[in-house]
């Protein structure tokens, strides 16, 4: 009894395991290449039912079903967590070792043309290491309320404070980052009957 | 047929100034500073005055020298790569600074900020609308 109840229960962890390796390209059995489901260059191809063989979507119910057999201690199963984890690089390349010489060939031109396709804002866009800029609502405002006395001055300003002021922009600059200011916000105050700016 | 769009940002400005101000950083490897420029959509790079290269540090004269052409004269100005900070939006960019310090105008223009970004402008109620150019979640074609 409890056998054939084992047996039960572990047939969706076979087909989890199969549709897993069918979607990481392993085991190949539709038109898509492995290389091209490892890298996930293009969609799945609709899947086509068959007579007794799960479809996607019921091995994706399966997989998200707790497994009866395992201790329920509030924990994702190992199997389901792994399989959802970010291959290594290690892993990957060990994958690779496994190919022909022609497939790793084909792996490295898929990898390439991968990095090299990137759009130019993609390629150019940065991470936030540089840091965030920081509102400057309260420096704009003071910059408005105050502009007529700094006319033509280098003006830093922090928050609704004025940090330092002068007609030279290194030293009023330096003076800002003496006072502990990290990021100075560095303005040229323009007067307010400045001509209109032509554009270039 | 009428045309949607959404965006990620948006930058409430004085309708009232000389030009579409704000605030944006510039980053290098040598120094930070925070400034305020226009939105040039009429200029073909960022142009800032030398003194914030002098701020970040840097070399003006070892960047890239170009020659930019205005309504009725010309000036010189070098490219160094730096990080530009709008709004939520960061992009390396090549920012040219002019030699001469007598340039004392700031802009954003198309290559290095514009091309990389979608934009919406409603100049009248001063507003601009900022979203980086392929963000998926704003399409609404």
């Amino acid at each position: 009894m409890l056998q054939s109840n084992r047996n039960a229960v572990r047939r969706p962890h076979s087909w989890r395991f199969s549709s897993s390796r069918m979607r990481r390209g392993i085991i190949n059995n539709n038109p898509r290449s492995p290389l091209q489901k490892i890298l996930g260059g293009t969609p799945d191809p609709p899947a086509l039912p068959k007579a007794g063989v799960p479809s996607d979507r019921e091995l994706a119910l399966a997989d998200m079903m707790p497994d009866p057999i395992l201790p329920t201690i509030g924990l994702a199963d190992p199997i389901i967590s792994v399989r959802h984890s970010r291959p290594s690089v290690q892993t990957l390349l060990q994958e690779a070792s496994r190919l022909s010489q022609p497939d790793q060939l084909e792996l490295i031109a898929l990898l390439i043309q991968k990095v090299d396709v990137p759009t130019p804002a993609q390629a150019t866009r940065r991470p936030t290491s540089a840091g965030q800029l920081a509102s400057r609502d309260r420096e704009m405002q003071w910059l408005a309320e105050n502009r007529i006395q700094y006319v033509g001055q280098w003006v830093v300003v922090e928050g609704d404070r004025l940090i330092a002021h002068g007609p030279n922009s290194r030293e009023v600059f330096q003076a800002a980052k003496q006072a502990g200011i990290e990021v100075p916000f560095l303005v040229q105050v323009e007067p307010e009957d400045q001509l209109p700016f032509g554009g270039w | 047929m009428p045309h949607n769009l959404t965006f990620s940002a948006l930058h409430l400005y004085d309708p009232g100034e000389p030009g579409i101000t704000l605030p944006i950083g510039l980053r290098c490897r040598t120094g930070s500073v925070d400034l305020t420029v226009k939105l040039d959509t009429g200029a073909s790079h960022c142009i800032f005055q030398r003194d914030y290269a002098d701020s970040l540090g840097i070399d003006v004269e070892t960047g890239e020298e170009k020659e930019f052409g205005t309504a009725n004269s010309k000036f010189i100005a070098y490219g160094h790569e730096v990080i530009i900070i709008a709004f939520d939006l960061e992009y390396q960019a090549t920012a040219y600074f002019a030699k001469d310090y007598y340039i004392t105008r700031n802009v954003l223009g198309r290559q290095g900020w514009l091309y990389k970004v979608r934009i919406g402008l409603i100049d009248y109620d001063g507003k601009l609308y900022v979203s980086h150019y392929d963000d998926d979640s704003d399409v609404g074609f």
